[in-house]
């Protein structure tokens, strides 16, 4: 199922890769740095009849299209009545838990899958998760006490799913989050909404950042999920296929900016490593074809295969990630101007064509 | 939608759950914690459920306080109940392309009538993604290489799930009266997949490097016990009795101090860490119950047939020393 | 071959290897012995004991648990609301209403054997067609028994009357809904005889089941129910029938005269046995009030090894289990 699967890599291979991840500091094949992002090419507003669009294209050649359209819906009459029940102060508090999964739809076509197949379902998953965070996206959609918008984000990749497509849809989709306006409210209070059609008058979804004058209070920004891989005691950021096919660990981290301008961490998730389907090798103790030790039991193998644990040829790891391993992980992505900031400021500076 | 032709259909008018008269709100009891916040429910757990199964278990984690007392068809929560059977280590089919490893293919289903809204017999994303979470969970702890060009089928089967809320906050209509908001309950189903099928794999006798336990932690804004900066962290959240803004899952590996598995979402806020340890906590406590239900599984089988199976055990208890 | 344990000692499995290897040589040599014994240590005529539990699930209206040795099933049974005035082909008000419910599709059982019950069964494929076909039977057991009563799913209306001026009239009743059941069947394990186990679990469900008190609201223009448990009702069901499934296992083949072959009638097979043979047997028993026992359904599939004589005993045998069921019926 997976599109990573059937690694074209030899038991040598992988053990050389490991053993140059895992050195300190570790040596990556293309000679990034651990933390370090791939080249991208990206630019927004690509579609004119969405209110908002990102193309993000990878040094390795994948591509992808987010496109982002809002439409006016009722609020559920049902849950006013709930928000009413409560206290009113809350109103305009944490939106309701049970609508706020409701309001944005995520799509994800991938060339190749059925819609329900694992990978897609698994990746609109985890975006939706990274979107809900603590409910602020719900807030921004709610237009007033009747009425909200409802986003449509319908992210499609270009190119085969070469490497796990995951980072590169996460960072498209926080392009055209980035770059989605909404047309201004002229209606007052509950009343059924009207909109003005100059669309120079329309708000960004998320407020962008040189609107802001006073530049004191810094914007809350979409989330972007990355992808962080272990290997021995380094952890590198956005890991190649080659790199995913040695890790011990592979984890997506859903990092976003909140008010206060800090990188936080709004989902977190492990995924499964391609290392643990690779085929491992053959110690030359046990190696038959070079007549020493031709004979050996079933048994006496299994117990000189566990003997040599992964030391001279290469295992499939086993086991997970320590606690230690994953703070530094989340560390590292919410650190002061770390990757995470890096990452978003880049996009932050894309213009639209 | 198109009629499913190999199942019995619903009448062709289309059925609608039934509506409820509004219940006066005195009668209407939200359950409530008794148990600490760093207690887990009472587990029940038992293998060798299935006979015709390589291994299976059944988990099951009753609710705190009883339903029935409040004279109200509407039950006021849920307990959790999950079987799981393993199946395999088998060869795969002949056509099938040659695999190194064992193949572990996981399948999670809830039971038509496990939720508060009835469920269709296909099984839907958000099945299909426990799913998705077990395997990563499991993969890590088989270990796969010991069985080249073979397969491996866990299949679990929920026959009661955790709901999501408290069905009584929101008006009747709205998904948070069925149970269903914020995906709370799922991350509790999932940890108890995790446990159960830990044990299913154990009873089948596949090499394993731990033993894999589920454990869920949450943040709460309850008032009351402000902790941590006005944030709760609860160990075994049943979603009904609390608000749960954050929670987190782990699959935890007790005797490597690892986590195969971490899945965590909500509003987390600076909390990461401890919702982490929170969950290794619940873990822990989850796996004293699946080692004695191991332990007592062992024992019996051992006490029963001895000779042959007794040095298999013994087999088993050397690879998992040599690993471990 | 079941004589031929005077060969080499190379050659001697342990049971379970000769089971696996060759089934039907292995049940026969069971069989043959002065008191046929089955591999699972019962007689012949010997069944399996229910053992029935209810009500433990939360979310349904009526739940059962069955077991019949190692066979388990779990039925709920879920009731929701089917309007009059959704039905596109009301039967005519002249049909009788024991057909009503038929007619209405207002049961629909489904067994669901993809739970990892079996290796044999593995999720991930649509429903096998032994599990559609017991899905089949237990619906058309359902029907032909006529074990619900149409009244009991009824929800009616009286209109008030109209017109004053004529207060003679008799108000008017009209039907505005039916309770629908659902019955999810799923087989949690799997060890022969499935049918039997599956109609115990969907009949100690049934009895099982309370149905809210349901009324038409005029103002709301829908059916309302009340939530308290006080006020919903039971289903009353008619007699009780039982089936009981029998295998029939035969030496008999086209390569040997068929005097020389022997039967065996094994009354609830277990999932070894199901394998070993062709023939099945299922005779379903009601019993009435006046304790007369009256064979409901007659099904038979395969073989030709069975007459009149032994249906007959396996018909009696049935009329036995049929107490069997009933008293682990009436326990839960």
């Amino acid at each position: 199922m997976a599109p990573y699967a059937n690694l074209p890599l030899s038991p040598a291979e992988l053990s050389y890769l490991y053993s140059s991840l895992a050195q300190d500091p570790p040596i990556r094949p293309d000679g990034r740095s651990a933390t370090q992002f791939r080249p991208l090419i990206a630019e927004s507003n690509i579609l004119p009849s969405a209110n908002g669009s990102a193309r993000i294209c990878f040094i390795d050649g994948t591509e992808a299209v987010v496109g982002v359209k809002a439409e006016v819906e009722q609020t559920h009459e049902n849950h006013l009545v709930a928000q009413n029940d409560t206290r009113d102060g809350e109103r305009t508090g944490r939106p309701d838990p049970s609508s706020a999964g409701s309001w944005f739809e995520i799509s994800i076509e991938i060339p190749g899958l059925r819609d329900d197949d694992a990978l897609p379902v698994f990746l609109a998953a985890m975006l939706t998760e990274a979107l809900l965070g603590d409910g602020e996206l719900t807030l921004k959609l709610r237009i007033n006490n009747r009425f909200h918008w409802r986003l449509y984000i319908d992210v499609l990749l270009l190119s085969q799913p070469l490497s796990y497509p995951l980072p590169l849809l996460s960072l498209t989709t926080h392009l055209s989050l980035l770059s989605t306006r909404l047309p201004a409210l002229i209606s007052e209070g509950d009343e059924d909404p009207l909109f003005s059609d100059d669309w120079e008058a329309s708000t960004f979804l998320y407020t962008q950042p040189n609107s802001n004058a006073a530049g004191k209070l810094h914007q809350s920004k979409p989330p972007i999920t990355l992808l962080v891989i272990s290997a021995g005691e380094n952890i590198i950021f956005d890991p190649s296929r080659d790199e995913l096919a040695v890790a011990e660990a592979v984890v997506a981290i859903s990092i976003r900016q909140n008010l206060l301008g800090h990188m936080e961490v709004v989902a977190l998730r492990t995924i499964d490593a391609p290392s643990r389907l690779t085929a491992s090798g053959v110690p030359r103790s046990l190696d038959a074809t070079t007549g020493t030790n031709a004979s050996v039991s079933n048994a006496d193998a299994q117990a000189l295969r566990e003997e040599d644990e992964g030391q001279s040829v290469w295992r499939p790891p086993r086991g997970g990630i320590n606690r230690a391993k994953l703070s530094q992980m989340m560390a590292t992505a919410t650190m002061e101007n770390g990757i995470g900031q890096e990452v978003m400021g880049g996009l932050a500076g894309v213009q639209g064509s | 939608m198109q009629a499913d032709r190999r199942r019995a259909n619903a009448p062709a008018g289309g059925t609608a759950p039934p509506f409820f008269a509004t219940i006066p709100r005195e009668s209407l009891k939200r359950p409530t914690r008794t148990r600490k916040p760093d207690e887990h429910r009472k587990i029940f757990l038992r293998t060798g459920v299935v006979p015709s199964a390589s291994g299976s278990a059944y988990y099951e984690v009753p609710p705190e306080s009883d339903h029935t007392s409040d004279g109200l068809l509407i039950p006021s929560s849920s307990s959790l109940k999950i079987t799981c059977t393993v199946h395999g280590p088998r060869p795969l089919p002949r056509n099938a392309q040659f695999s190194p490893n064992l193949l572990l293919t996981t399948n999670v289903k809830f039971a038509p009538f496990a939720t508060r809204q009835r469920r269709g017999y296909v099984r839907d994303a958000s099945e299909r993604d426990l799913g998705v979470h077990l395997e990563t969970a499991l993969r890590g702890v088989v270990i796969a290489d010991r069985w080249p060009k073979s397969a491996c089928d866990v299949v679990i089967t929920i026959l009661e799930g955790e709901e999501d809320c408290f069905w009584g906050s929101a008006p009747q209509g709205s998904d948070a009266s069925k149970g269903k908001a914020g995906g709370w309950g799922m991350m509790g189903v999932l940890a108890g997949c995790i446990t159960v099928a830990s044990a299913a794999i154990v009873d089948a006798g596949i090499d394993c490097v731990d033993l894999i336990s589920g454990g869920v932690a949450a943040k709460t804004t309850s008032l009351g016990a402000a902790t941590d900066g006005g944030a709760l962290i609860l160990l075994d959240p049943a979603p009904a009795e609390h608000d749960i803004s954050a929670a987190c899952v782990v699959g935890y590996l007790p005797s490597r101090d690892e986590l195969t598995e971490i899945w965590m979402k909500g509003g987390v806020g600076g909390h990461s860490e401890a919702l982490i340890d929170g969950a290794v906590r619940s873990a822990t406590l989850a796996s004293t119950v699946l080692a004695e239900a191991v332990k007592e599984a062992a024992q019996s089988r051992l006490g029963v047939s001895g000779g042959d199976d007794a040095a298999n055990g013994a087999l088993k208890g050397k690879d998992t020393a040599m690993t471990g | 071959m079941a004589n031929g344990m005077e060969a080499t000692p190379m050659l001697l499995f342990s049971p379970a290897a000769f089971a696996k290897l060759t089934p039907v040589p292995f049940l026969q040599a069971h069989l043959k012995q002065p008191t046929p014994t089955r591999p699972n240590g019962r007689s012949a005529q010997a069944f399996r004991q229910p053992t029935v539990n209810t009500g433990s699930l939360t979310h349904s209206d009526g739940s059962a648990v069955v077991r019949v040795g190692n066979t388990a099933v779990v039925c709920g049974v879920r009731a929701e609301m089917l309007l009059a005035s959704d039905i596109p082909k009301p039967p005519p008000t002249s049909a009788a209403p024991e057909h009503c419910i038929e007619e209405l599709g207002l049961l629909v059982p489904n067994l669901e054997l993809s739970t990892g019950c079996s290796p044999a069964h593995l999720p991930g494929n649509p429903p096998t067609s032994l599990a559609q076909s017991l899905s089949h039977r237990l619906k058309s057991l359902l029907h032909s028994s006529n074990i619900l009563d149409i009244n009991d799913l009824r929800i009616d209306y009286t209109e008030p009357a109209t017109d004053p001026d004529v207060p003679d009239e008799e108000p008017k009743t009209v039907t505005k809904a039916y309770w629908t059941l659902y019955l999810d069947v799923l087989c949690i394990a799997l060890d022969g005889n499935a049918f039997d186990a599956a109609w115990g679990a969907v009949v100690a469900a049934l009895r099982n089941t309370l149905l809210p008190k349901a009324w038409w609201d005029v103002d709301h223009e829908g059916i309302v129910c009340s939530p308290l448990a006080s006020e919903a009702h039971k289903l009353s069901l008619k007699d009780l029938p039982i089936p009981s499934t029998f295998a029939v296992f035969s030496t008999r083949s086209p390569l040997k005269q068929d005097e020389d072959a022997e039967t065996w009638v094994l009354a609830d097979p277990d999932g070894f046995e199901e394998a070993a043979c062709k023939e099945f047997l299922t005779v379903a028993i009601t019993q009435g009030r006046n304790g007369k026992g009256s064979i409901l359904k007659l099904e038979k599939e395969g073989g030709r090894c069975i007459g009149a004589t032994e249906i007959r005993q396996c018909a009696k045998l049935a009329e036995a289990r049929w107490s069997e069921w009933e008293i682990a019926l009436r326990g839960s």
